[in-house]
Parts: C-alpha cells; sequence; structure tokens
C-alpha cells in the first residue's frame, strides 16, 4: 500500500473514529466490551482498506464492518453480554446511520452544554466517566451514597439532553 | 435535510428510566427485555435511544486517555476548620501515560500465548501501526515545523524523525481558570488531565500549569491561547506565559511502527519492541513573529493582540529569533541572545524587528510559581456560637425575634412571636440577622441589603424553639437530633437548629473580608426534620418546609417534610457576587401539631484561599 493510501486511510480514521466507536457503543453500551470491539474494527478496517472503494461513503462502510465485529463478539461471549436481539440491533444500527447528520450536529452541542453545567456536575461526569476510580470512592467524597450519583449523574444527562434539544431549536427554527 | 427531532420522554417515564440503567450499567435482564419491547416498533424510542447513547459514547470517548490513570485526588476535607493543601506537583517522576488509543502502549504489550494473529496481542500491533500511518498525516500537518523550530537540526535516522502521538505533560495546576466560551472549544475535563500533542488552551481568566514529561513546566495566564505542538514546546497565538526549564535533557521512551515494511511487520513480528529514544531538546516557545529558545533557563513571555512578542529572561539565558514577514520563516541575522534580566520586543509585519531592552525596563508583569491553594471549610455553626467559623464553638442561640444571642434553656421552648420585622444581629460579626418567614401577609425581608422573598407560607408569624448552634437541643431532657441515622447534635457533628418556623442569614462579604484572598466555594450540609421529633404523636403528621436562599433568591426548597421524609444533601454554588446566605424553615400545613425539628447538618461554606500575598512576579522565584 503507498503512503497516499496510507494517509488517506489515517485522513479517514481520524475523522470518523468517534463515530465508529458511538456506532458500538449503541450495541454494546458496556465501555469495555464497546472497547474491545472498536480495537478490533480498526483492526479489520486496516485490514480491508486496500478494499475499500473510495467512492463510497468510509463512516458507513465503517459502522458495517463494526456491526460484524459487535455480532463476532457476541458470538464469542455468549449471552450474558448480549442486550438486545439481533433485529433490534439492526434496527438501532439504521436509525444511527439515517441520523448521523442529526448526531454530528448534536455531539457540536454536547460541548458547549458541557462547559454550562456546574463545576460541581463536570466534575461527577468527569469522574465517573474517566473510570479511574469506583462510583463508591466518588460517591464517598462527595458526601453522598453510589445510588444518591447515580441519580445524579442521570439528572445531569438528562440536563444535558435537554440543553442539546435547545440548542437544536435555535439552530433550526422550524 | 431536517431530521426528525429527538423527542425526549418524561424524566421519569419507563423508557427514560431504562435507558438510563443500560447507561450506568446497572440494568437487570428482565429490564432489557422491557426496554426492547419499548423500542422495538417505536420509531421515536429508538431515535431517542441512539441520540441519548452516542451523547453517552460521547463522553467516554473523551475520557478515554484518562482511564488508566489511578490517582487519588483530594477532596474538600470535612472535618471542621480543616485545610487542605492541594499539590500542584505530582508524580515527582513523570510517566508516559496510556494513549488513548490503548494498543499503542509499548509497555503493556502481552506476549502472545495463543496463537498470534487474532490474538490481542496482534491486534494491538496493527492498531499501532494504523496509529502509524494516522501519525504520519498529523505529522505532516502539524509537528513539522517543529523540527524547524522546537527541536535541535535532526540528525536522526528517518524512522525517527517521524513524531509519534503521545501526551507530552500534564496540567498540574489550575487556580481560577475560566475557559474561553469558543463553542468549539472543549476545556479539559478533568484538573490533572494528560496534555496530547495538539491540544489547544483557550483561557478568559486564571493561571494553568502544564509540566511536560521533560520537567519543563509552562504557567499559562488568561486570557491565553496556547496550543501544545511539541513534546518541547509550544505556539503562544496569545497572552502569557512563562516558562521553567529543569535541566535541558528530556526522552519519551514509547512504541512506534516502523515507517517502511509495515505490513512485514504486522506478520512478522511477535513482540514490538522499538522503543524510541528522542534525541535532546531544547525547550522553544512559538509567537506569531518570534521564536524564544531555552538555553537553560526560566523566561517569560507576552504576545499582544497585535502579536507584538515581548519576552523576558529571569533565569539563564535564551535565544530570541525574529520570524520575518508573512511566511513565517526565519530571518537570518535576526537573532538575539537574552541574558538574566533583559528583555526583548519583537513586532512583526512586512518589517519585522526586535529592541533589546535592558535590566531596568518596564515590562510585562509575569506569573513565576503558581500559587498555593488551600481548602478551607468554614463551620457555620461556629459562626453562630460567635467564632470565625474554625474555633468550634458550640451551644448558643440566637431569639429570632430580636436578634439577642444568648444560651438557650428548655423554659426558652415557649411559642414566640415575631413582629413581622428583620432582626440584625450586632453580636455576631458574620451573621447578619434572623427572622421568623411568615408570608401570611406580605413578603419576608431576609437581609440587610432589603431583599425580599415573597414564597414563604404563611406560619402565623410564630415559631416555638430559638435558633440553636449545638450541640444536643436544649429541652428537657436535651434531645439528640438524628437524620439519616447520625446524630448530628453529638461530636464530630453538629447542627443549626431551625425549629419551624425560622431564619438566619449569613453575611458572605464579611466572611471574605474575613478570609482575605478567599472565595467562597459551595454552601453544604444535610437539612431534614430530625427523626426526634416523631416521639409527637402527631408526628406522622408533621409538616414542614425547609429552604435556602441567596440574596433573596431561592436556591434549595423542600415542603411538607417531616420526620420519616430523611436526609436531603443540600449544596449551593456560591457564586463571587453572592453577598448573603439565608437558611430558613416554615410550618407546612401543620400548624396545629408539633414536631417540626427542622434543622441543618454539618452547615459548611467550603472556602478557597489563595496566597495572593506575594509579588506577581516574584512568586515561585528564587
Amino acid at each position: 500500500m503507498d503512503t497516499a493510501r496510507h494517509e488517506q486511510f489515517a485522513r479517514a480514521f481520524v475523522q470518523y473514529q468517534d463515530r465508529v466507536y458511538g456506532h458500538i457503543v449503541t450495541m454494546l453500551p458496556n465501555r469495555h466490551d464497546a472497547e474491545d470491539v472498536f480495537q478490533q474494527t480498526s483492526l479489520i478496517l486496516w485490514q480491508k482498506w486496500e478494499q475499500f472503494d473510495p467512492e463510497r461513503d468510509f463512516l458507513s462502510w465503517s459502522c458495517g464492518i463494526a456491526r460484524n465485529e459487535v455480532r463476532n463478539f457476541l458470538r464469542r461471549h455468549g449471552r450474558e453480554r448480549v442486550v438486545f436481539s439481533e433485529r433490534l440491533m439492526d434496527e438501532l444500527a439504521e436509525v444511527r446511520v439515517e441520523a448521523q447528520p442529526l448526531l454530528t450536529q448534536r455531539r457540536g452541542l454536547l460541548a458547549e452544554c458541557i462547559k454550562k453545567l456546574d463545576f460541581i456536575a463536570r466534575e461527577l461526569i468527569e469522574r465517573s466517566y474517566a473510570g479511574r476510580e469506583s462510583i463508591n470512592i466518588i460517591a464517598r467524597q462527595f458526601h453522598t451514597t453510589p445510588n444518591a450519583l447515580y441519580l445524579r449523574l442521570r439528572r445531569i444527562r438528562r440536563e444535558l439532553m435537554e440543553c442539546i434539544e435547545q440548542g437544536i431549536g435555535r439552530e433550526d427554527p422550524q | 435535510m431536517n431530521h426528525a427531532p429527538v423527542i425526549l420522554p418524561a424524566a421519569d417515564s419507563e423508557l427514560a428510566r431504562l435507558v438510563e440503567s443500560i447507561c450506568d450499567g446497572t440494568i437487570a435482564p428482565a429490564e432489557r427485555d422491557r426496554l426492547e419491547s419499548l423500542l422495538t416498533d417505536d420509531r421515536d424510542a429508538k431515535l431517542y435511544y441512539v441520540a441519548y447513547l452516542d451523547m453517552h459514547a460521547q463522553m467516554q470517548w473523551v475520557t478515554r486517555g484518562e482511564e488508566q490513570e489511578v490517582v487519588d485526588s483530594p477532596a474538600i476535607d470535612a472535618s471542621v476548620g480543616a485545610a487542605v493543601e492541594l499539590p500542584h506537583q505530582l508524580d515527582p517522576e513523570p510517566q508516559i501515560p496510556e494513549p488513548p488509543f490503548p494498543s499503542l502502549s509499548t509497555t503493556h504489550y502481552p506476549l502472545p500465548a495463543t496463537p498470534f494473529v487474532g490474538s490481542w496481542a496482534f491486534s494491538c500491533m496493527v492498531s499501532a501501526v494504523i496509529m502509524g500511518v494516522m501519525l504520519l498525516v498529523f505529522w505532516a500537518m502539524k509537528v513539522t515545523h517543529h523540527q524547524h523550530i522546537a527541536e535541535a537540526p535532526s540528525q536522526s535516522a528517518p524512522s525517527d524523525a517521524m513524531p509519534e502521538m503521545v501526551f507530552v505533560g500534564r496540567i498540574t495546576g489550575m487556580v481560577d481558570v475560566k475557559w474561553s466560551d469558543d463553542p468549539y472549544f472543549l476545556p479539559p475535563l478533568s484538573s490533572r488531565a494528560y496534555v496530547p500533542l495538539g491540544r489547544k488552551y483557550i483561557l478568559s481568566s486564571g493561571l494553568l500549569e502544564i509540566t511536560y514529561d521533560s520537567g519543563a513546566k509552562v504557567i499559562l495566564e488568561g486570557p491565553c491561547t496556547y496550543e501544545v505542538e511539541s513534546t518541547a514546546g509550544g505556539y503562544l497565538a496569545l497572552g502569557k506565559l512563562t516558562a521553567k526549564v529543569v535541566g535541558g535533557q528530556w526522552s519519551v521512551a514509547s512504541a512506534k511502527p516502523q515507517a517502511a515494511n509495515q505490513k512485514s511487520e504486522i506478520r512478522n513480528q511477535k513482540s514490538p519492541s522499538s522503543f524510541i529514544r528522542h534525541p535532546s531538546s531544547l525547550f522553544s516557545v512559538r509567537t506569531p513573529t518570534a521564536v524564544i529558545t531555552d538555553l537553560g533557563t526560566e523566561f517569560g513571555v507576552e504576545v499582544s493582540d497585535e502579536g507584538t512578542t515581548e519576552s523576558r529572561v529571569f533565569r539563564g539565558s535564551v535565544k530570541v529569533l525574529v520570524l520575518g514577514g508573512t511566511a513565517g520563516l526565519p530571518s537570518s541575522g535576526r537573532e538575539v541572545i537574552l541574558r538574566e534580566n533583559e528583555s526583548a520586543r519583537v513586532e512583526g509585519g512586512d518589517e519585522p524587528r526586535i529592541t533589546v531592552l535592558g535590566a531596568s525596563a518596564k515590562t510585562a508583569d509575569f506569573t513565576r510559581g503558581m500559587p498555593t491553594v488551600t481548602y478551607k471549610t468554614l463551620d457555620l455553626v461556629d459562626v453562630v456560637a460567635g467564632g470565625d467559623g474554625f474555633s468550634g464553638r458550640r451551644n448558643r442561640g440566637i431569639d429570632p425575634t430580636n436578634g439577642q444571642v444568648g444560651a438557650m434553656t428548655p423554659k426558652d421552648s415557649t411559642v414566640l412571636f415575631g413582629n413581622g420585622k428583620y432582626h440584625r444581629v450586632e453580636a455576631l460579626p458574620f451573621v447578619d440577622g434572623v427572622f421568623i418567614p411568615d408570608g401570611g401577609k406580605d413578603a419576608v425581608q431576609v437581609d440587610s441589603a432589603g431583599n425580599m422573598f415573597a414564597g414563604f407560607p404563611d406560619t402565623r408569624n410564630a415559631t416555638w424553639k430559638p435558633i440553636w448552634a449545638g450541640g444536643m437541643i436544649p429541652s428537657n431532657p436535651p434531645s439528640a437530633a438524628f437524620l439519616g441515622g447520625i446524630d448530628y447534635a453529638s461530636p464530630p457533628h453538629c447542627l443549626l437548629f431551625l425549629h419551624a418556623s425560622n431564619g438566619i442569614t449569613f453575611d458572605l462579604e464579611a466572611l471574605r473580608r474575613a478570609n482575605p484572598g478567599g472565595r467562597l466555594l459551595r454552601f453544604r450540609a444535610v437539612a431534614g426534620n430530625s427523626s426526634e421529633a416523631m416521639s409527637s404523636p402527631d408526628g406522622a403528621r408533621v409538616s414542614a418546609d425547609l429552604w435556602v436562599l441567596v440574596d433573596g433568591k431561592v436556591r434549595f426548597e423542600r415542603r411538607d417534610i417531616n420526620g420519616y421524609s430523611g436526609a436531603f444533601s443540600v449544596l449551593i454554588l456560591i457564586g463571587d457576587n453572592d453577598r448573603f446566605l439565608t437558611l430558613a424553615t416554615t410550618d407546612g400545613e401543620s400548624n396545629a401539631v408539633h414536631g417540626d425539628w427542622t434543622m441543618f447538618g454539618d452547615p459548611r461554606l467550603d472556602l478557597m484561599q489563595v496566597d495572593a500575598n506575594e509579588p506577581k512576579d516574584k512568586r515561585g522565584g528564587d
């Protein structure tokens, strides 16, 4: 493979990797499962890159491969990792592909909305998602219980969703 | 094309709850099946799920690089008057963190115990190769010029010339940072985040310290725009920084796929071991008009809105290179060496010029060291008992009908009628005043600035006990006060007992004056109706309300609580312009029954103290 093709791959991958990861999380919400499949998907994308038709849409192609890798992962790991039926996963993948422009817009707004959170909410989100500490430890440091912390995280995510919706309303006045 | 909007279900709907459970990882199999049935044949629900999980994924994505770190971040100590000094310096020997692409770590590659092709290690290697390709682009786009600017002329082999995507350091201090409102700028989510190559930091104000893996430290002072564009330097587009370079040697060991023969590596290499050691390099700061290169030193750089660069050397020496014209290339002969206390100004334009200033010249005021930040916990029970928030005083009361301070005895437990007025508490420097909140007729004055609040219910202008800062509640016999299984009337806890209906206002400005350089961050407490109130035969019918106001505006409100309502965690952020904090309780719809033993357990104000005593350009100096 020549250098130009390498570069093409690198550019496409850098541009779309977070969306490929998001596609996987839709089907496998568990972070570690999603990471495993993302790694494997990255590998397959690279292996198949020479077969990729540059006229095609890279994101659709890579999401298709990610979908197959989710299927393989679930086959290897058995029932306990399954979240949804094959049929529903296919339907969710389809909805996701169709909604890509909307999701892209929403991602841009998410950054804005995170900035609007108060510093405690941001710290909670950051520490909870970073995965460095257990929920128990974070809860203790915030003088609360793990259950209360989960509830707080839910409220924060809800706030973020509402903030994004408001942003979309501003950007797309009907 | 306009896509159908995402329709948010009600927050308490089954769909919302189950989607949340899936994000938390707490969903049970039966709930999973239920979620499947809710999503099946409902396109709106599917779109909601997809949008929600995409947000969840994005937050996972932006924190990926930090997952491996195990550092206990210091929590604000809950103990009375505690002060916790936060270290700005983290690991004495900085380590290269896991990059965001987990398989890139060289030191964590497992040896293949299973057939290699298809194994995790194999995928790691190939991923590394992919990343290598990505880095080729990255290098071409972003880093090539650093080879000219930030590093000594490259003498390494071609394979060594390609830098890998590495984290070059980490954030080691933040003081009062306010980030840019630029919608495309996402601030670091962590105050100790690793710093990736290419990361831009845009500060509106405050101080941010970055410690490079080489040991070099950069203090950015907002407003400032700085991009980390190499492992030994960065681009200062606007604002001020101070750089302190330790030693001048640096090295980074990490895996990097060879640029050539990548596919053969995939097939043949069983254990990647290409630890690349970078050559020594000099630390450099590039600006729109100059490059300042460290020659073993500490120096400051300021870039004005017009792009004019001013550099001052505090210790050692630097080389200042003028960048010429619009091409941004060095102009030959436009290079000066600055020594200790010297400074230079570089003006851009078609005819760039450099002016060397002597030691006596007035130059920009640089922050040379991060101020020490100390967090303190101010105890409001102590404040009501006559202390300054740190002396641990207890067992004093205030009569809400006149503002008189004194001990409280069981005989004081009688009905007290107010006159509808706000009463200053002259004896306590940080208590502004007290009152009986009664919204039966008019809005109620809640502080000495005259802020009024019209939301209190009708309480007949009465309360049954004075305000009490304790300690056991004076009654016959003295009473404990349990909330959530904790007795807040016994050490190490304490309580501010505000039997409904009572109100007390703290003077935040007076507290700030008493703690120079201090910044009030938040009020926190555990609040509720003490379960001791349940000894009342009317206990189950008790109803009271809890309120927290700031400058007359409600920040926290819980209505109709009794001894079975449990404990509420109260957390109110305090802004720099907030002047008064009011805590109040009111009778609910139960004027005829007894047992409104409402209280705030362990009421605290968290205070951040920045040592602003030293002259700015002396901080952290010699």
